[in-house]
């Protein structure tokens, strides 16, 4: 992963359920010095929206559903992340690349596809994973474990919380309290 | 991998490799825009019906789940380079896994209007980098044949130009930041011909004068497929398939590897 060439700081948090990512975006954007802050989270470019009103049956792959996952963090960085980075703000990134990565390998995808796919994608200066309990009968455009388990008939939750109890055992992580 | 999916994988294979020249296959037709391909795709895939093959067709961008969502980006021209890149190997990820290779495994014979290759043309002429690119749209399946479609700029600009005004991402206008569309389709396509032409060195394309009349360029492709049928099948698509098999939505949970 790049490191950011800027003045701001980029934070991300990872979680299980959709519906909690912008409550602990917010708080730790509180837990932050600087007054500049702001938080980028999950379809900020509707891709996911409009591909969940379509009346279309196919239901994509995960390789595919992951390639929209990265179109869609591009798209955050170039209009929610850099620009603030480069004003010298915090931003919170939530989710960020290791959802993709989780969900990814909870798929079987291969390791090395996914870090080239992400590898636009800078380095965070710290790292956050909150645990909880899996979402249930929550809408599939609550977050992106949500739309892959409801596209994909899957569960990808003990698979995806192991991704990031290994991330914290190997000091990648650390827990959001 | 799973040992189960790829023992069904390597079986898939090994029938489709087994019906030798009669197996279904993928043909690709690739060249810029103004090459007369489609025209090409279109009398190729009308005789190999006369002929009694089952054929389907799939076209760049295409994908019902995939296109809906690109054609809003590009009509507000809100995409970049990458997020053009991304969406459009969605778009093609989705025709390989729903549409091209059920067709080849059920032994139909695939003709692409445009493949993987106007993909690595049209984004290395972008200025993204090409082996980024080959893993985006990895694992390949490579086609039987790669028909490339050969005209100079020149020749391109003047056939759009008396047809359209080219639109915004088809000029290349979000990365020449040329205003007229016609001069920045001219500058871009000159562009994207040479990318082609390093691609078609390196996946030995078989190239096909586009400036030639159009029957003849008709008889020389039929020529060429009926020569190509003696090949072997490429045991490199293997891989493609597996990952299909692993990767692909089910109805109860997702494909055998999960």
């Amino acid at each position: 992963m790049p490191k950011p060439a800027s003045r701001g700081q980029l934070i991300s948090v990872d979680t299980v359920r959709g519906k909690d990512l912008v409550p602990s975006a917010k708080r730790l954007l509180r837990t932050q010095p600087k007054s500049h802050a702001g938080f980028s989270t999950w379809d900020a470019s509707g891709l996911f929206f409009e591909m969940h009103g379509l009346a279309v049956d196919d239901r994509p792959s995960s390789r595919t559903l992951l390639l929209l996952y990265a179109a869609d963090l591009h798209f955050r960085l170039r209009w929610d992340i850099l620009p603030a980075l480069e004003q010298g703000h915090t931003v919170v990134a939530a989710p960020y690349v290791e959802t993709g990565i989780a969900v990814g390998l909870s798929f079987g995808l291969p390791r090395k596809w996914l870090t080239e796919l992400f590898r636009f994608a800078p380095e965070p200066a710290a790292s956050y994973w909150l645990n909880g309990t899996p979402a249930t009968r929550l809408a599939p455009t609550a977050g992106f474990l949500e739309f892959c388990n409801s596209r994909l008939n899957g569960d990808l939750f003990e698979d995806f919380v192991s991704h990031f109890k290994s991330l914290v055992r190997r000091g990648k992580c650390e827990t959001l309290r | 991998m799973n040992p189960a999916v790829k023992s069904v994988a390597k079986k898939i294979c090994e029938q489709i490799a087994a019906k030798g020249r009669d197996r279904g296959f993928l043909i690709a037709f690739e060249g810029p825009d103004g090459s007369g391909k489609t025209t090409q795709r279109k009398l190729f895939k009308d005789w190999l019906v006369a002929e009694g093959f089952d054929v389907v067709t799939t076209k760049w961008n295409s994908s019902k789940l995939v296109k809906p969502l690109v054609k809003v980006r590009k009509n507000a021209r809100s995409l970049d380079q990458k997020e053009f890149c991304l969406l459009h190997a969605a778009d093609f990820r989705h025709r390989m896994e729903s549409v091209v290779l059920p067709a080849l495994v059920e032994g139909k014979t695939v003709v692409a209007d445009r493949f993987l290759f106007t993909a690595l043309a049209r984004d290395a002429a972008r200025g993204l980098d090409l082996d980024w690119l080959l893993h985006v749209y990895s694992p390949l399946y490579w086609p039987d044949a790669v028909f490339y479609f050969a005209v100079s700029p020149e020749t391109s600009g003047k056939r759009i130009a008396s047809t359209r005004t080219p639109k915004y991402y088809e000029a290349g206008q979000d990365v020449t930041n040329i205003d007229d569309p016609h001069e920045s389709y001219q500058k871009f396509i000159s562009r994207v011909i040479r990318e082609y032409e390093a691609l078609a060195t390196i996946f030995n394309f078989i190239t096909v004068d586009a400036e030639r009349p159009i029957y003849d360029q008709h008889v020389q492709i039929r020529e060429l497929f009926n020569n190509l049928r003696d090949r072997s099948w490429s045991e490199w698509n293997e891989e493609a398939i597996a990952d299909w098999l692993r990767t692909r939505p089910s109805e109860k949970g997702v494909a055998a590897g999960a």
